[in-house]
């Protein structure tokens, strides 16, 4: 099951499915994992933005991607790493432009797999 | 009785991903999120180290840490992880003694499966003697 509104910047399960070795508990496992840390990095990101701490943005940019590339594929990955690797020289507005971007596809990708770990989890 | 593997990796998502993975592989995986705790339990004697290239800010990178562990731990066997098209730093890894290496990208669990399983045939092999 492959159903994303937008295909490019969107969690893909069959994706990670092949990522852990086509074992579906594995999956949900993994899902779970993600749920309880994603959303604290995002904040990291969201509040070193806040403060222009590129230093730090950098830092919380590099943490999320081993994430995107899991669950969204290489597209998001290669946002995030593209702003990683160019965060120095980057204009603040670029910059922030960029960031705000990669968080709305974090978001996204998300919100995604919480909708997909409620239809997918296993009744008690 | 679980197989002990140290995971050393800034990421605390990637850490979780990890760990989540090698139990169902039957570790034991220590994650540690920098250099000095990880090298206060290198005593453990794991049966397999993965260390990351990028550590946090204001820490020492893998490779450093895999000279450590090549220093005084030879034996243990390390799989690096690197970021993507990151060449250098991998080469200088398989220099000092990593076994392998993996890109921290699309296929990184499938690919660290895949070692650590080779890894394991090559111990049985090999009897009690060690991986190699």
């Amino acid at each position: 099951m492959n159903a994303v509104s937008n295909p490019k910047t969107a969690f893909l399960p069959d994706h990670l499915l092949e990522q852990v070795g086509h074992d579906e508990e594995m999956r949900l496992a993994i899902i779970d994992a993600f749920v309880d840390n994603f959303p604290g990095l995002l904040e990291k990101i969201s509040s070193s933005l806040a403060q222009n701490d590129r230093e730090g943005l950098k830092h919380h940019l590099h943490q999320i991607k081993s994430s995107l590339s899991l669950f969204g594929g290489d597209i998001p990955f290669q946002k995030a790493h593209y702003l990683e690797k160019n965060l120095a020289t980057l204009e603040d507005t670029v910059l922030y432009t960029l960031a705000q971007e990669t968080l709305t596809i974090s978001r996204h990708i998300l919100q995604e797999v919480i909708n997909f770990r409620q239809l997918h989890k296993k009744p008690i | 009785m679980k197989k002990l593997a140290f995971l050393v990796d800034d990421d605390p998502g990637y850490r979780q991903y990890v760990k989540t993975f090698l139990s169902g592989l039957g570790y034991e995986l220590l994650a540690f999120e920098d250099g000095t705790q990880f090298m206060e339990k290198l005593h453990m004697n794991p049966d397999v180290i993965i260390l990351d290239h990028q550590l946090g800010k204001d820490q020492e990178d893998g490779l450093e840490l895999l000279r450590m562990v090549k220093r005084e731990h030879p034996q243990i066997p390390v799989i690096y992880l690197s970021g993507q098209h990151d060449i250098a730093p991998v080469v200088q890894a398989l220099k000092l003694g990593s076994i392998e290496y993996i890109e921290k990208n699309s296929g990184a669990l499938v690919k660290l499966k895949a070692v650590i399983e080779e890894l394991e045939s090559k111990k049985k092999k090999k009897g009690l003697g060690g991986w190699f």
